[in-house]
């Protein structure tokens, strides 16, 4: 086998050569990818995403977790500036360096928390446009790296998405309500969508409880994404009116449906249930296991069961 | 030229022979069965309200009858050439919902609440079925016989879980327990392995099924703890059909 040099290899086995040849060096070629960013609006905490509240906020700021592809020097004055595109153009990654959406910042770490990034500046440095506009906005979150603060020599080392959630649920509409013992269970459909309110992908049901007279103040149910909403906490025996609202995935609240009731399907009754009424009526079970011949039934067959098994076992 | 057809036959059936160990051989050994079975069921809970205008269980359920399903694992204890003696234990599942009742000032009933009833039957059961026909005749049917004892363990539910009611006197009575009771099956079986008997040697070899049924029975139980005077009728009031299928194994 030996003596074999390169030349005189089979092309199959000069290939693979090569390609091991060429693999440091793909290796080297990925460590210079940039890192990924995400942030998260303290407000409605739901990561990558903002509402149309937080959009248009002076004062609503985000959180950037930076996961840099480069380890920054402080002693150095090594710096990072954070920017935002739009998703089409992406972030620069040469040329001039673009503006950032706030002053330049010490580098401390590969990996490194932002806070009190605005949320409006993100949206201005990515031409977001309007924040009350029906369809959502993705874009580019950018982090360039500095070294020694140099505006010329830099290079992007970090890079994430954002949504600003800007489309609104459809108006929701009340398919039904079912009294219960103090509570109503109010069955709810998404609504028809119209040009203004786009169904966006996740959508919660919140269902407010009015009650007619002297019934205290309206009720809010939890938040829920199925069909069936529990108004409960309610007074028997008072109609309640019903509304139900739709919010998006970062809070967007919907149109408030049309009411349904006061009627009697929105009074919650002390509802009595099977068993109540089989013993109000007299029935004669008494629940519990068997008593008497039936109740001794049960020990006698575990009994022969463990007898047989005995028996086996011998 | 006989010679040349030989070998080309035998060249022909030997690589499928290969493929397909099919057994000639006679049935693995029977050690017992397994079958499972749907039933619409409906507890005559309401003859004890005979005469009344609104017995609970029809005015809270309605005349539906649920679906309870059911299985049943057996040994044979005693294989003749007339038939089989199983002897097994069953488990199974069914539930009822409906709407709890509300009775306002003016003696109108109202519906809202959710409101369920649910019952575990389980079942020891002796069962003799005449394989003979099949057997020794090759007529694909099964009729069977079944005994058992059974225990069915219920629940009623209301809004807030389990539900109790409290009589007059103070005394409370949880919405569950155990009802024991007595049942007889007559049923058919239809013997499927009759319709490809390749198909049913290869189960037998390959995952050790000796025969396969389709049955069809009906069964006239009581479970009111043996006639207590203190338990309910969980058994309906009819001959309840059941269909199902059953594995010899």
């Amino acid at each position: 086998m030996g003596g074999l040099s390169l030349a005189e290899s089979p092309p199959m086995l000069r290939r693979a050569t090569l390609l091991l040849c060429l693999l440091p060096g793909a290796a080297l070629a990925q460590a210079t990818t940039p890192g990924t960013t995400s942030a998260l609006v303290t407000t409605q905490g739901v990561s990558g995403l903002a509402n149309q509240a937080e959009c248009s906020s002076t004062t609503s700021t985000a959180t950037w977790t930076i996961g840099s592809s480069v380890t920054p020097v402080i002693a150095n004055g090594d710096r990072y500036r954070l920017g935002a595109a739009t998703q089409g153009a992406g972030c620069t990654s040469s040329g001039t360096i673009p503006a950032g959406i706030s002053q330049d910042l010490t580098a401390t770490g590969a990996t490194q928390v932002v806070t009190g990034v605005f949320v409006t500046a993100m949206a201005a440095t990515a031409s977001v446009g309007s924040c009350t506009q029906a369809s959502d906005v993705t874009i580019a979150l950018c982090v360039y790296y500095l070294p020694g603060g140099s505006t010329t020599n830099w290079q992007l080392v970090s890079q994430g998405t954002f949504v600003f959630q800007l489309a609104v649920p459809p108006r929701p509409r009340i398919n039904g309500v079912t009294p219960g013992d103090s509570q109503l269970s109010v069955a709810v459909v998404a609504g028809d969508t119209t040009a203004t309110e786009t169904a966006t992908r996740s959508v919660t049901y919140r269902v407010t409880c009015t009650p007619s007279t002297g019934g205290g103040a309206p009720v809010t149910s939890g938040s829920s994404n199925v069909g069936r909403v529990i108004c409960g906490g309610l007074t028997n025996s008072i109609p309640y009116t019903v509304t139900a609202q739709a919010a998006s995935q970062a809070g967007n609240p919907g149109a408030v449906s049309d009411p349904t009731g006061p009627d009697a399907s929105t009074t919650p009754l002390p509802f009595l249930d099977f068993w109540q009424v089989y013993k109000g009526q007299g029935g004669v079970e008494q629940g519990g296991c068997s008593t008497g011949g039936a109740g001794a039934l049960a020990p006698a067959l575990a009994l022969l069961g463990l007898l047989a098994v005995r028996r086996r076992r011998s | 030229m006989k010679k040349a057809l030989l070998a080309l036959a035998l060249a022909l059936a030997l690589p499928a022979a290969a493929q397909s160990p099919v057994l000639v051989s006679k049935e693995s050994p029977r050690w017992g069965s397994f079958q499972f079975s749907i039933s619409p069921f409906s507890p005559d809970i309401d003859s004890e309200f005979v005469g009344a205008t609104s017995p609970p269980y029809a005015t809270t359920f309605g005349t539906s009858r649920p679906l309870m399903v059911q299985g049943i694992f057996s040994k044979s204890v005693w294989i003749s050439e007339v038939g089989t003696l199983d002897v097994g234990f069953g488990a199974g599942w069914w539930q009822a919902s409906g709407q709890g009742q509300y009775t306002n000032a003016s003696g109108v009933v109202v519906r809202g609440g959710s409101t369920t009833l649910m019952i575990i039957p389980l079942q020891v059961a002796v069962a003799y079925r005449f394989d003979w026909f099949y057997d020794r005749f090759d007529v694909p049917i099964a009729p069977y016989i079944r005994g058992a004892l059974v225990d069915y363990i219920w629940n009623t539910s209301g809004q807030g879980g389990v539900s109790s009611w409290t009589s007059a006197t103070g005394t409370t009575y949880r919405g569950n327990g155990a009802t024991f009771g007595l049942s007889g099956t007559l049923g058919l079986a239809l013997v499927l392995d009759a319709f490809d008997t390749g198909l049913s040697r290869q189960m037998d070899y390959d995952i050790g099924i000796n025969r396969s049924m389709l049955f069809f029975d009906f069964t006239k139980s009581s479970v009111n703890d043996f006639g207590s005077q203190k338990s309910w009728q969980l058994a309906p009031s009819y001959w309840a059909w059941s269909v199902g299928l059953l594995f010899v194994y």
